[in-house]
Parts: structure tokens; C-alpha cells; sequence
């Protein structure tokens, strides 16, 4: 989650669905491959073709799937503990924050500072 | 009042009687040019209507869209499906479907129901199979037909679904890339509509089962 402690709302973007369009770092919104009736808002770490470093050495993001991670990574249950989500789960990109007034600012795309590459 | 109805009277004769049925009574007194402009009014107001009237009509155009989407995203639309993995339920060249969102939506579906999911693979694809599992369910399947009669069993996971192609020499499906979330699901087919002579509801069972499929299938249903 995004430091999120309250409830925020946030503004989705859809337009990103037409073609599944994602890139690394964009804070989408997907329903939870655990549960459908759940929603969950995570960040796309990692897309199709990338590798991910495991316990077990490193294992590709299968097509069609990306892997997605918690910005506060020590409690998040996410990619770590799912797997790779299907983009096909995803509801749109998050790109605002609009209520409370105090926490409004655009959600922006940020990439790890460790990296992903194998 | 008499030289007034006079007045009236010629006034009358002189526009004739068409023209006395626009004015109101004020206006017989008014001069030619007056008249003129009130003509070029009334133009205009004639214009104005037609512009209403357009406008109407294209507000109701757009209502009827409105409505075609809403109830084609929420509730029933059609389908295109073609292709062989779901012989002999579907036939190869392409049939046209009715599926229903509804059942998805609120995980009405079951073991048996020919859905429509988005493919894995490929989100800009979607793909038409039957269910065999829901979660929790043992699933046995024929891992590769065609070469051999090796079957695998494993547990549907939380939240997944199995599904599988009628057609199991034929079919890229859950054998392949695994259970698929219950979110991917987009809807249930329930009807076919064209051709005309495969008019028909779909139901839980495929229509012929196939030998190979019936020791996996006995399995499943024991």
C-alpha cells in the first residue's frame, strides 16, 4: 500500500485498459486473485519477460502476467505471497489522490532504486 | 368603434386572410416595414423549432446508446466464438452467443458452465471453455491426449477456477496455463443465436463425451 493509513480515494485511470498498456512503477488497482470480490492497490514492479529474484534463485514473469508489490514491502500481501497476477485482473492505474484535502498530490511512477534485473 | 371596424375590415382585404390569422390584433395597425420584420421573427422561430426538434431527436439517439451499453456491460451481450478446442458444443467456422454477465458477478457459476474468461496470456484476448472445477475441487485431467493417457490431479486453489475446452486434443487451457482467478471470469453463455439451425441453450454437460475423458471424469464426479 501507498502509506495509506486512512482511507484515501483516488482518482482511476482507464484508459490504460484498452490495450493493456502498464510500465513498471504505475500503482494500479486489481482485483485480488485470492478473493475476486476484493480490490487491492499495489505497484507493478515487475511485467512480462522480466525475472525476479526468489529464496530459489530467479524465476520470469510468465506473458500476459506482471508482479506486483506493496510499497511498504514488510506488510504487504502481494505478488511475494500470490505470485505473478494475470494484467487481465487489473481495474485501471491510479493517477490521484482526491480526498482528504490534506493528502491530495498525483500518484506518480516510481522505479525501485535496487532494481529488478537479473 | 365604428370607424376602427372599418379600418379593420379594409386592412383585411388588403393581406388577405392567411395573413390576418398570424397577426394578433395589435399588429393590423402596424406599417409595411414593421410587418416585414415581424415576418423575418417569425423565420427565426421557425428555425429555433427545427433546431429543437433535431436536438430531440439526437438526445434520443444518444439515450439508445446509452442504454445498449449499459446493459451490454452489465448485464447480457454477445459473443463471436470460433475456433475447434470447444467441439462439438461450438462448431469450428464461428458461432454467435448470448452470455450474461449477472452469474459472474455475484459467483453464480459452477462446475459444468460454458463461461468466457479473459485469457491469461493475453489480456486483449478472451477465450470461451467449460468449467470442470471451482475452487477447492480435486481436479484429474488428461495431461496430453494425443500422446498418452498420463492424468494428474491437483487441488483448484482459492479464488480459481479450472476450465477446459471440450475439445481436450484441441485446447489451450487450464492443462497449460494453470487455474485461472475467478476475476478473469467475464461472463456465461447461456444461448446460442446464429446459425439459425444451432439455435439452442447451452447446457452443463457436453453434448457427446469422449472415452479418453471418461475415466477423468468419473474420477472427478466420485
Amino acid at each position: 500500500m501507498i502509506n495509506i493509513p486512512a482511507d484515501d480515494y483516488v482518482f482511476l485511470e482507464k484508459f490504460c485498459l484498452d490495450k493493456y498498456k502498464f510500465s513498471h512503477g504505475d500503482v494500479v488497482i486489481f482485483s485480488s486473485p485470492t478473493n475476486y470480490k476484493e480490490r487491492c492497490v499495489k505497484r507493478i514492479v515487475a511485467m512480462e519477460g522480466d525475472y525476479i529474484s526468489n529464496v530459489n534463485g530467479a524465476s520470469k514473469v510468465p506473458e500476459g502476467h506482471c508482479w506486483v508489490e506493496g510499497d511498504n514491502s514488510a506488510s504487504s500481501f502481494d505478488s511475494r505471497s500470490f505470485g505473478p497476477i494475470p494484467l487481465g485482473l487489473i481495474h485501471g492505474r491510479v493517477t490521484h489522490v482526491i480526498w482528504p484535502p490534506q493528502r491530495m498530490r498525483k500518484v506518480d511512477r516510481r522505479i525501485r532504486e535496487d532494481g529488478l534485473a537479473f | 368603434m365604428t370607424f376602427y371596424g372599418c379600418k379593420i375590415l379594409t386592412w383585411a382585404q388588403f393581406v388577405g386572410n392567411e395573413e390576418l390569422k398570424l397577426l394578433s390584433n395589435s399588429e393590423i395597425f402596424l406599417v409595411p416595414a414593421e410587418r416585414e420584420r415581424e415576418r423575418e421573427m417569425s423565420r427565426f422561430q421557425q428555425w429555433a423549432l427545427i433546431v429543437k426538434e433535431a436536438l430531440d431527436k439526437s438526445f434520443l439517439v444518444a439515450k439508445f446508446f446509452c442504454a445498449v451499453h449499459v446493459t451490454s456491460t452489465y448485464l447480457c451481450s454477445t459473443a463471436l466464438v470460433y475456433g475447434p478446442s470447444m467441439l462439438p458444443t461450438f462448431n469450428l467456422s464461428g458461432e454467435i452467443v448470448l452470455l450474461e454477465s449477472i452469474s459472474t458477478r455475484y459467483g453464480k457459476v459452477g462446475s459444468g458452465d460454458v463461461v468466457i474468461v479473459r485469457s491469461p496470456e493475453n489480456p486483449r484476448k478472451v477465450i470461451t471453455k467449460r468449467i470442470i472445477g471451482m475452487e477447492g475441487d480435486s481436479i484429474t485431467y488428461v495431461v496430453d491426449p494425443i500422446n498418452s493417457d498420463r492424468t494428474e490431479t491437483l487441488v483448484v486453489p482459492k479464488g480459481h477456477i479450472w476450465v477446459e475446452g471440450d475439445n481436450i486434443y484441441s485446447s489451450n487451457d487450464s492443462r497449460n496455463f494453470g487455474p485461472v482467478p475467478y476475476g478473469l471470469l467475464q461472463g456465461k453463455v447461456f444461448l446460442k443465436i446464429w446459425p439459425a439451425g444451432a439455435f439452442g441453450l447451452i447446457g452443463r454437460r457436453p453434448q457427446t463425451v469422449d472415452p479418453a475423458l471418461k475415466v477423468a471424469e468419473e474420477l472427478n464426479n466420485s
